[in-house]
């Protein structure tokens, strides 16, 4: 069996960098309210959910470096979709990786209550914030 | 070259077209499309070379997509590519089987975007 906390800690950091000319480094966790926090469902062979949770000023840098504009020209609005567009990523990255050859079915990514409880939890350190990825598996 | 990018998601087809110039391609024009429905019409008004799809999305989704362009005699020769987060290899079979010439899974580069894209648009044997 594949072990989950590896995998979520590459993939994050994968696609930090990839995708959003970020950095990411694991850290231990230390939690705050004040977070923007996107939820993606899945089912199938697989089912069970992931909540990404990110700082205000975050959320602001990865979604200016995503759209490639300005910190202060991103809207509330765009923070939301790259937040989505975020947990979507890493959700279907880190499932391929868990099961490649079963059938998972993801659903549409949302906003979200933050989620710190008991499950697969890891914090990432970044240069402009703090985010948290949360994994809960049915 | 005329690229249709379908995607729910308007942040992430703001992302696609970046990285498409960023790969080498822009001189292209872009065609945008939320769902399938919307992405056959638009490929039935205009003169598409390329169709970049994903597979998740609220109404008609990329699998459906891929489908009806294969089964409409004057859309079956666009390449499509599917650009998704699902890198299962029963997502990529199927989308193979339905008609789909190249795969991207995200997370992607603009290097790793470029080279399926001149795969699916060489001449087919």
């Amino acid at each position: 069996m594949i072990a989950v906390i590896p995998v979520v800690r590459q993939v994050t950091r994968e696609v930090l960098e990839t995708m959003f000319f970020s950095e990411a480094e694991p850290v231990a966790c230390g939690h705050t309210e004040d977070c923007i926090a996107a939820r993606v469902r899945f089912t199938g062979n697989a089912s069970g959910e992931l909540t990404v949770m990110l700082s205000p000023e975050l959320a602001r840098s990865l979604s200016a470096a995503f759209l490639a504009e300005e910190d202060d020209e991103v809207t509330a609005e765009q923070r939301g979709q790259v937040s989505c567009e975020l947990a979507n990523i890493i959700c279907g990255a880190i499932l391929s990786r868990l099961h490649p050859s079963s059938r998972v079915a993801l659903g549409v990514p949302e906003a979200a209550a933050p989620d710190y409880g008991e499950a697969i939890h890891q914090c990432f350190a970044t240069p402009e914030g703090v985010l948290a990825v949360t994994l809960r598996m049915g | 070259m005329t690229v249709l990018i379908v995607d729910d998601s308007p942040v992430m087809r703001n992302f696609i077209r970046r990285v498409m110039r960023l790969a080498g391609f822009g001189q292209a024009e872009y065609l945008e499309a939320s769902d399938g429905s919307e992405a056959l019409r638009c490929a039935r008004a205009a003169h598409i070379d390329l169709v970049l799809t994903d597979i998740n999305m609220p109404g008609m989704n990329g699998e459906d997509l891929l489908a009806a362009l294969h089964a409409d005699p004057a859309l079956r020769a666009i390449p499509a590519v599917v650009v998704s987060t699902d890198a299962t290899l029963d997502r990529q079979e199927r989308t193979t089987a339905l008609g789909a010439r190249g795969y991207l899974a995200k997370p992607f580069s603009p290097e790793t975007l470029r080279d399926e894209i001149e795969r699916a648009l060489e001449p087919r044997r």
